[in-house]
C-alpha cells in the first residue's frame, strides 16, 4: 500500500512539475507548481510528518506561489512572456539535469539493496511539531537564529530594491 | 504504519464531497439557467459608460512589496510555531529549560528590527 | 474501510449541505434582518407561502431557487477556465476547514462530532484557510474587468497583511495549551483556575482574544474592513462579473468564512463545548455541550454582524496600516508576554 502511495504521488508531482516548465502561459506553469507542491504534502503526510505537511502548504501553496501569481497577474505579462530566447540555455539546462541526475543515481545506487526492510534512519517524531522544536531550538539553534537575519536581509532588500522605483519617480 | 494514515481518509472523502458540491452547484445552475446572449451583455461592467481598453495593466510596486514583506513574516511565524506550542515542555527540558525563552527573544528581536525598518521606511504605505 | 468511508460521506453531507450551506442562507436573512433593524427599516418581509412570510425566512430559499434560474454568464473578455475554476476555488477551502472543527466531545470512544480527526490538528485548518486567497485574486484578475481587479489587488493585499497577525494570536493559544489538537486545546480549557475560573482562552488570552476578532473580521473581509467589495466604489469588488450560481458561491463562501472563524474561535477562545462544572458523558450532556458550542458560534456571529453594521469603513492605507503596525506587533508582544508569564508562573 505505501509504495503504491508514493508511486502515485511521485508521479503526481513529475507530471505537475514537469508541465511547470512545459506551459508557454506563466499562470499555468504557477498552477501546476502548485499542483506539484500539493503533492510533496502528500508525500509528507505518508511519512507522518504532520507539521511538515500543513507547513508546506501553508507556506509554499499559501503564501509563495500566491506572491507568484499575484506578481505574475500584475506584471501583466500576456505578450511579454517568450522573448527572451538564449541559445545556451537549453544546452546549460541539460548539462544541469544531468549533473543533478548523476548526483541523484549514485545515492540510490549506493544504498543496497534497494528495497530493504530496514527501519527508516529518522526518530518516530521527524516532521512532527515537537520533532521539529527539538531540533530547531536544540541541534540546530544557530542555524535557527541565523535564518532570522536572513529574513530581515530579505526585508531590507526587498524595500530598497522596491524603494529605487520610488526615488527616480521622484517621490 | 498504515493505520496511521487511515485517519486522512475522511480528508479525502470532504475533498470529494466539497468538490462535488460545487461543481453540481454550477451544473445544476447551467442546465436551469436561460441563455439568452447579446453584445453589450459581453463588455466590462464598468457603470454604464463605454469600457476603456483592457483592464490589465502594470500596478504600482508597493502592492509587490507588501507580498514580499508579508512572505517573510509568515516564515517567521512558522518558525515561531513549534517553538510556541513546545515551549512549556521545552521549559521543564534539563537541556533547554534556561535558555528557551532567550532563543525566541532573539529571534524575534532581529525581525522586529525588519519590522520597524519597513514602519520607518513608509515601505507599506498604499495611499 | 468502507464504513469508514460512508461515516465521513455521510458526516461531510450534513456539515456541508445542512449545516454550512443551510447556516449560510440563514445568515443572510439574519443580516439583512439586522441591518434593517439597525437602520430603523421592516427588512425583508415580502417572500410568501399563501401569505404567510415567517418574518421573511422564505426570502434566503427564494434568493436560491432565483440564483438557480439565472444565466450562467461569462464575459467575452474573461479568461474562460480561471473565471470559472474562481468562484470553486474560493468556495471549497472554508468547507474543508470545518472538518477539523469539534462540535462536541468524543461518544463512546470515538469521534463521532468531527469530520477528521488527525494529526495535523489545527495546523489543517490554517493551511487550507491560506488557500483561499487564490479564488478571490483570480476571480477578479480573470474577469478582465478595472472594478475586479482592483478588487483583487485589495482582497490579497489585506489578506497578506492580516494573515500573520492572525496566526501570531493563535500562538499564545497554542503555547498556553501546549498543543495543536483541538479536542486537547478544549480539555485543557475545561479545567478550573483556582477551583473556579473556566480555564477558558479568552480568560488566558485576553489580548489574543481582541487580536483574533480584529484578523478575522479583516480576513471575512467584513466592515469594518469590507475595502476588497467595497460597494460605492468598486461595485462588487472581484464577483463584479459574476452572475447566478458562480456569484452565489463567493456570497455563499463569504458566510460560510463568518461561521468559519466564530467556530474557530469558540474552540480556542470561549472553550469549544465545554460547560464549566458540568463534566459527564450522558447523553443529555453531550447534547447539551453540542448546544453550548452552537450558542458560542452564533454569539461570536452576532458580534461580527454588530461591528459591520455599527463601524464605518476604513480607508484602504489605513486598512493595511491597521494590519502591520498594531496587530502585528501587539501579537509578538502578546506571545512574548505570554512566554515570560509561562516561565515565571511555573
Amino acid at each position: 500500500m505505501e509504495p503504491i502511495l508514493f508511486a502515485v504521488l511521485a508521479a503526481v508531482a513529475l507530471v505537475a512539475a514537469v508541465a511547470t516548465i512545459a506551459w508557454r502561459n506563466p499562470l499555468r506553469s504557477a498552477f501546476s507548481l502548485i499542483v506539484c507542491l500539493f503533492a510533496l504534502a502528500g508525500m509528507f503526510v505518508t511519512l507522518f510528518a504532520h507539521f511538515l505537511a500543513a507547513m508546506q502548504i501553508l507556506v509554499y501553496a499559501g503564501a509563495i506561489m500566491v506572491l507568484f501569481v499575484f506578481v505574475i497577474m500584475l506584471l501583466d505579462l500576456s505578450g511579454h512572456g517568450s522573448e527572451l530566447k538564449l541559445r545556451i540555455l537549453p544546452v546549460l539546462g541539460s548539462l544541469a539535469v544531468l549533473a543533478v541526475a548523476g548526483k541523484f543515481a549514485k545515492t540510490v545506487l549506493s544504498t543496497h539493496p534497494l528495497v530493504t526492510d530496514v527501519p527508516p534512519a529518522v526518530p518516530d517524531s521527524f516532521g512532527t511539531v515537537p520533532g521539529v522544536a527539538e531540533l530547531l531550538l536544540g541541534q540546530f539553534l544557530l542555524p535557527f537564529e541565523l535564518v532570522s537575519l536572513l529574513l530581515l536581509v530579505a526585508v531590507v532588500g526587498a524595500v530598497v530594491v522596491a524603494r529605487r522605483r520610488f526615488w527616480r519617480e521622484g517621490k | 504504519m498504515l493505520e496511521q494514515l487511515i485517519e486522512y481518509v475522511p480528508l479525502l472523502v470532504g475533498v470529494v464531497v466539497a468538490v462535488g458540491t460545487a461543481l453540481g452547484m454550477l451544473v445544476l445552475n447551467a442546465v436551469l439557467g436561460p441563455k439568452r446572449t447579446n453584445p453589450s451583455k459581453h463588455e466590462a461592467f464598468e457603470c454604464g459608460n463605454p469600457s476603456l481598453g483592457p483592464a490589465r495593466n502594470r500596478f504600482h510596486v508597493k502592492y509587490y512589496l507588501v507580498a514580499l514583506v508579508f512572505l517573510v513574516f509568515d516564515v517567521e511565524v512558522v518558525f515561531l510555531l513549534p517553538w510556541a506550542v513546545e515551549y512549556r515542555r521545552l521549559l521543564d527540558s534539563p537541556l533547554l529549560g534556561g535558555i528557551v525563552l532567550l532563543e525566541a527573544l532573539l529571534f524575534v528581536a532581529v525581525l522586529a528590527v525588519g519590522l520597524l525598518y519597513v514602519w520607518k521606511r513608509d515601505a507599506l504605505r498604499l495611499d | 474501510m468502507l464504513e469508514l468511508v460512508l461515516i465521513a460521506f455521510a458526516k461531510c453531507v450534513f456539515l456541508f449541505l445542512a449545516f454550512l450551506l443551510g447556516g449560510a442562507a440563514i445568515l443572510s436573512w439574519v443580516e439583512r434582518k439586522m441591518s434593517a433593524v439597525i437602520q430603523d427599516r421592516i427588512g425583508p418581509n415580502r417572500a410568501a407561502v399563501f401569505g404567510f412570510t415567517a418574518f421573511g425566512l422564505f426570502h434566503p430559499i427564494a434568493d436560491g431557487i432565483k440564483m438557480l434560474f439565472k444565466e450562467d454568464f461569462v464575459p467575452a473578455r474573461a479568461d474562460k477556465i480561471l473565471f470559472f475554476f474562481a468562484p470553486v476555488l474560493s468556495f471549497v477551502p472554508p468547507l474543508l476547514a470545518f472538518m477539523a472543527i469539534p462540535f462536541g466531545p468524543p461518544v463512546a470512544g470515538r469521534e463521532w462530532l468531527m469530520v477528521s480527526d488527525s494529526q495535523m490538528g489545527l495546523l489543517f485548518l490554517l493551511a487550507v484557510a491560506s488557500i483561499g486567497v487564490y479564488g478571490h485574486t483570480l476571480a477578479g484578475w480573470s474577469s478582465d474587468n478595472k472594478f475586479s481587479l482592483m478588487g483583487a489587488l485589495r482582497t490579497s493585499s489585506q489578506l497578506f497583511s492580516y494573515e500573520v497577525g492572525l496566526t501570531l494570536s493563535l500562538l499564545g493559544v497554542f503555547m498556553v495549551y501546549g498543543t495543536i489538537m483541538p479536542q486537547a486545546i478544549i480539555g485543557g480549557q475545561s479545567e478550573l483556575m483556582w477551583g473556579w475560573l473556566p480555564r477558558w482562552g479568552i480568560v488566558t488570552q485576553p489580548l489574543g482574544f481582541i487580536l483574533f476578532m480584529l484578523a478575522s473580521i479583516a480576513e471575512t473581509k467584513r466592515a469594518p474592513f469590507d475595502l476588497p467589495e467595497a460597494d460605492s466604489e468598486l461595485v462588487a469588488g472581484y464577483s463584479t462579473e459574476y452572475s447566478s450560481m458562480r456569484f452565489a458561491m463567493f456570497f455563499l463562501s463569504e458566510f460560510v468564512g463568518i461561521l468559519l472563524v466564530s467556530a474557530f474561535g469558540a474552540v480556542l477562545f470561549l472553550g469549544g463545548w465545554n460547560i464549566p462544572f458540568l463534566a459527564g458523558d450522558a447523553w443529555w450532556v453531550v447534547l447539551l455541550q453540542v448546544g453550548a458550542f452552537l450558542a458560542k458560534v452564533g454569539a461570536l456571529v452576532y458580534l461580527q454582524m454588530l461591528v459591520r453594521w455599527t463601524v464605518p469603513r476604513m480607508r484602504f492605507d489605513q486598512v493595511i496600516d491597521f494590519g502591520w503596525k498594531y496587530l502585528i506587533p501587539f501579537g509578538l508582544l502578546n506571545l512574548l508576554a505570554t512566554a515570560v508569564v509561562l516561565a515565571v508562573w511555573r
